[in-house]
């Protein structure tokens, strides 16, 4: 070690410090921290760093896309005129027997450059408005990216003091919102959405609020989860002896909770976060999907998959809804990817 | 202050990883070879031991570096003899007895080195009379499944939690009877069971027989536990820290019992424990370890009356007796154990050691024969050794 | 069991009274604790009222003087660390008074009980558990001398260094992690936790039990030498006897939550009463193979405190149980000054009266395996 520690050692033997001093050798302990050694954990499964890749992928391509890509905006329709030649055929079959085919040839100029397929003005071809399909994808995934860390953040919070609440206090406390708890988790998510979203459309709202209204409505009825997790890690942390010494130390309940308890609970926190985080994702899609989440002309992966519902659509146009399909996929797996490897990282018993 | 320096550096432990799952699949690789009898069978050194431990190494390849928690061990258990290993946690006694065990948690933990000969007497005998005994470092998992259990049993610390909950005294009892004599009638087996009960001192083995774990208190689990070992009729037992977690009068019952049952069965014991009272209580012969080596063997009488190694001296001195004078603060060793990580080339308790001399600097020291029977590894004695 | 206990309290009180008159006109009287008891509910009726109790703690009182060390000695499950923690409030008192600088502190609720929280503190048994994993070692030593206004806000750094140093670690230490440390270490750390915010008295909960034997001697050194530099009390919990010999000026031996004996450190090694003192110093192996001790190896098992014995709780157990003591629960006698045992052997009342009591030997009936069958 260094000088600094000789000095200090010898300073010691001259002031009276006390007799026991144990004389310590040159401690070799090469023992990382705690973070140090999840994240070296974190870092040697291959599928977190795949997730860890999907997701800075993810971000990029919707946060930074749209500043670079600036060709389209979300919402600008393609109004460049297309002439396309629309062939109709029609048969005869005349006196003789003999069938005649009739090609007729109509040129249709559309004002919209819509249905177009994949080139070089759309990298991915437009939808059925005309609006550039790559570009909403981008758009989408801003949606799709902030709408689940905002969910996910509210629920932590809820559920942190909740469940915090819950766990530290015990008895009747406990007892009421665990059974608060039972009964949010009893409701079918799904259902509850589709009312809900058909009474926001009754209020005629804006698009962008309505989105707002959404993260409300998920946060609502996905942060029991997390209560009784916290809850219930903070019950085995009761039992731990440091907790018993900040009892000891006369600490203010304030402190004890978000000193002493929430660090310890936040590694399960994290975790709960990021798998959620996927999940999320997947709500907003699926309600944008059945057309009561984010709603047109806003972009949303769930929206634009929707377009598959017109089977030319499904058949034809493939690139109007793949894509789309894609990215939840990228998503959702790479959220649960890194939520895995952080559970491994955090928790080496659970491993072998 | 805070020395970002003492970490490994993302580089080295790339390194160690990769040293560590090399390392990993040559031993294990190893270990899968199909081996012929003579391969894994050695001739005792001496007639009259049951096990001759030989410069035994085993290692663990942690992500921190590579462990070397036994380090060259060499000591040899006598037959009918209670042989006591002594030393602080991560000394690597527990370590020694799961290598015998060949219980060491692989992949990662390897015996890497070294002979374990293990006379079991069926083997026969070489040209010149000596027994022929297996070297468990070598033998392959299927052989020892035989011997584990049978002819080498183990208590553990823990009575708590070394008894399956879900299953009745009884049923644990009569499965070792039913692994251990294959063919054995249920009836037999139960009357084997209740005989092992009443050996271990049991009031009533039939309500015992058929209770479950957690209505026994910890001192009749740790009876429950040396039952269990006896039913293989053993040659050898392993007690791990037997009494730590027991209360003092229930750690005397059970010493009281395990010497007489040692007496009864003839069989050898090797008691790992930390607390010298009771090796002194119980042992015949005593192996002190230190950072995976052993730094002085011999009788209990060389040990306790004629302690030689400045380790073993301010061991004993630095435990409180009851019958000693109180006035005076007590003896301490300064310091703590070394970081099994690396360790250099020289004595590891030099840096703790009030005795240390000029060559202790030096590599290792070899040990000395001090006495027939005692043994000793410390720069003071090799100087009179030599000069003698 | 209780009305017994009632019964024979005046006579049961001897101790405490005597020593009330004798010490509590000095000042120096740090804690007094009068007939605590703690039991815990073990089976509820249908409403929720306790039906059956777990008498950790039943009917203890002791004085301690400043600056004195008092040692609880025991066997698991005698309530010697439920004992520790009531003292400390940690648990609600069932019955009794608590006296800390001679004010009745029994009554006191949460908040008002924080004037005291820093005058009592505790030191774990188990290093590991008991300190926080995500904070630094000046932050765990710090927090309640922030917390307290122990030194003014700019001195805290200074003065948890200084701390530190008194405990022998060293200042480089301030921002590491426990996990960082072995366990001696780290059991110096909570030493210091526990007397950074200047407490008066000390409970030591089996401080040294965790701990390899050249560091155990190293944490009781520095204990001793701490209570001498800072005029600390303590109240020593543990198994070891031998530890307790070094640190202690008096020895109270428990047993299923009764007091067995209680006096000088000295006396008591000199001179055991107690049949279960006497069992328990002469089970405790000695190093050195020659010596062989005249054991006295109690039979059976520490029976369940949720159903102790009648009578002495010991009788069970005892080599010389007499048929008085299945009946009848020991009063304290006062065998030498100062040195009390609960033990009819020493009632000079009881063992005169051999027409009254039955003085024969007696064998209590093996049903231990029974008995705690039933509790389970």
């Amino acid at each position: 070690m260094s000088e600094k520690d000789k000095q200090f050692i010898a300073s010691t033997e001259n002031d009276e410090a006390p007799v026991t001093v144990t004389g310590e050798q040159e401690e070799t302990y090469q023992e990382m921290s705690p973070i140090r050694l999840v994240m070296r954990r974190f870092f040697r499964s291959k599928l977190s760093i795949v997730g860890i890749l999907m997701i800075a992928f993810l971000f990029l391509f919707s946060f930074l896309g749209p500043v670079i890509y600036q060709k389209w905006g979300e919402e600008t329709v393609d109004r460049t005129e297309v002439s396309n030649f629309i062939y109709q055929t029609y048969e005869y079959t005349d006196e003789n027997g003999n069938k005649i085919e009739v090609v007729e040839q109509l040129e249709h100029v559309s004002g919209i450059n819509n249905y177009a397929s994949p080139d070089k003005e759309h990298l991915l071809g437009t939808d059925d408005k005309g609006m550039d399909v790559f570009v909403r994808l981008m758009y989408g995934g801003r949606i799709s990216l902030t709408i689940g860390f905002i969910v996910v953040i509210l629920e932590t919070l809820i559920g942190v003091v909740l469940g915090g609440i819950s766990g530290y206090f015990g008895g009747w406390v406990d007892q009421l919102i665990m059974r608060i708890v039972d009964i949010f988790n009893c409701i079918p998510m799904l259902p509850i959405l589709l009312i809900a979203s058909a009474m926001i459309d009754s209020w005629n709202i804006e698009p962008d609020q309505r989105i707002y209204i959404l993260m409300v409505i998920i946060t609502i009825f996905s942060w029991s989860g997390v209560a009784r997790l916290v809850r219930g890690q903070i019950l085995s942390l009761r039992e731990q002896e440091y907790i018993t010494a900040t009892e000891v130390m006369g600490l203010s309940i304030w402190r004890k909770i978000f000193f002493h308890l929430i660090p310890n609970v936040m590694p399960q926190l994290i975790v709960s976060m990021t798998l959620g985080l996927g999940s999320v994702i997947l709500y907003e899609s699926t309600l944008s999907y059945l057309g009561l989440g984010v709603q047109l002309p806003k972009a949303a992966w769930g929206t634009m998959i929707a377009t598959a519902n017109d089977p030319q659509v499904l058949s034809y146009h493939v690139n109007m809804w793949l894509p789309a399909g894609f990215m939840i996929v990228i998503a959702v797996l790479g959220f649960n990817f890194v939520g895995d490897g952080l559970r491994d990282a955090m928790d080496p018993k659970a491993r072998k | 202050m805070k020395q970002k320096g003492n970490y490994l550096s993302v580089k080295d432990s790339r390194a160690i990883i990769r040293y560590n799952i090399k390392q990993m699949k040559h031993y294990e690789a190893e270990k899968r070879k199909p081996r012929t009898l003579a391969e894994y069978t050695v001739p005792m050194r001496d007639n009259r031991n049951l096990i001759e431990i030989d410069s035994l190494k085993t290692c663990f390849f942690t992500d921190n570096g590579t462990v070397m928690s036994v380090n060259g061990v060499s000591f040899d258990i006598p037959k009918c003899k209670i042989v006591g290993v002594v030393g602080e946690s991560g000394c690597g006694k527990s370590v020694t007895s799961l290598s015998i065990m060949q219980l060491v948690q692989a992949p990662q933990g390897q015996v890497i080195e070294g002979q374990i000969r293990f006379n079991a007497g069926d083997l026969g005998q070489t040209e010149d009379g000596r027994d022929i005994g297996y070297d468990i470092a070598k033998t392959p998992t299927a052989e020892m499944y035989r011997i584990r259990g049978k002819d080498i049993t183990m208590i553990f610390q823990e009575p708590m939690t070394s008894l399956n909950p879900v299953f009745t005294i009884g049923y644990q009892l009569d499965e070792a009877s039913f692994i251990h004599n294959p063919g054995i009638s249920a009836e037999d087996a139960k009357a084997h069971s209740i005989e092992m009960l009443k050996k271990v001192g049991i009031s009533m083995p039939e309500h015992t027989y058929a209770s479950y774990p957690h209505e026994l208190s910890g001192g009749m689990r740790q009876r429950v536990m040396i039952a269990m070992a006896l039913v293989g009729d053993p040659k050898l037992i392993i007690a791990d820290e037997p009494t730590t977690a027991l209360d003092v009068t229930i750690q005397a019952q059970i010493l009281e019992l395990l010497k007489d049952l040692q007496k009864k069965q003839g069989c050898s014991i090797m008691l790992i424990t930390h607390d010298l009272g009771v090796i002194a209580e119980m042992a015949d012969e005593v192996v002190v370890m230190y950072a995976g080596r052993v730094i002085e063997k011999g009788t209990a009488h060389d040990i306790f009356h004629n302690p030689l190694h400045p380790y073993t001296i301010g061991l004993q001195k630095s435990k409180p007796m009851i019958n000693s004078d109180v006035n005076e603060p007590l003896y301490s060793i300064p310091g703590q154990v070394p970081n099994p990580i690396n360790l250099p080339n020289s004595c590891y308790f030099k840096s703790r050691c009030s005795k240390c001399v000029e060559k202790c600097e030096g590599e290792y020291p070899r040990g000395v024969q001090v006495s027939d029977t005692h043994w000793v590894c410390c720069y003071l004695y090799e100087e009179k050794a030599d000069a003698k | 069991m209780i009305e017994q206990k009632k019964d024979n309290s005046v006579t049961d009180s001897a101790p405490v009274s005597e020593e009330k008159v004798t010490v509590s006109s000095s000042k120096d009287v740090v804690l007094r604790v009068e007939h605590l008891k703690k039991y815990f509910p073990i089976a509820t009726d249908f409403f929720g009222r306790p039906t059956a109790y777990l008498r950790a703690v039943d009917d203890i009182s002791f004085t301690l003087e400043r600056g004195k060390t008092i040692g609880i000695v025991g066997e698991s499950g005698c309530g010697k660390t439920t004992l520790g923690r009531t003292i400390l409030k940690l648990y609600d008192i069932t019955d009794g008074e608590i006296y800390f600088e001679g004010n009745n502190i029994t009554g006191l609720s949460k908040s008002a009980m924080k004037k005291y929280r820093t005058d009592m503190q505790l030191i774990f048994q188990d290093p590991y558990s008991s300190l926080s994993p995500r904070m630094t070692v000046g932050n765990i030593i710090g927090e309640a001398v922030r917390q307290h206004n122990i030194v003014p806000k700019d001195e805290v750094h200074d003065y948890v260094l200084d701390i530190m140093k008194k405990c022998g670690l060293r200042p480089q230490f301030y921002d590491r992690y426990p996990h960082e440390f072995s366990g001696g270490q780290r059991q110096r750390i909570c030493i210091a936790r526990a007397l950074a915010v200047k407490p008066k008295l000390v409970i030591c909960d089996e401080p040294v039990s965790a701990l390899d034997v050249s560091i155990q001697a190293q944490i009781i050194n520095l204990l001793k030498e701490l209570q001498t530099r800072m005029g600390l009390t303590y109240i020593f919990i543990s198994h070891d006897l031998s530890v307790v010999k070094y640190i202690t000026d008096r020895i109270m031996v428990m047993y299923l939550g009764n007091m067995m004996e209680t006096g000088d450190t000295a006396g008591i090694f000199r001179n055991p009463l107690h049949p279960y003192t006497q069992a328990l110093f002469s089970a405790v192996p000695v190093p050195d193979p020659d010596v062989k001790m005249k054991r006295i190896i109690l039979e059976g098992d520490i029976p369940s405190p949720a159903n102790p014995p009648s009578g002495c709780k010991f009788h069970t157990r005892c080599s010389k149980c007499m048929g008085v003591c299945a009946a009848k629960a020991p009063r304290y006698v006062e065998a030498e000054a100062g040195h009390f045992v609960a033990c009819h052997l020493y009632d000079t009342e009881i063992m005169n009266r051999g027409d009254e009591y039955d003085l024969t030997p007696y064998t209590p009936p093996v049903e231990s395996e029974e008995g705690e069958k039933t509790d389970e």
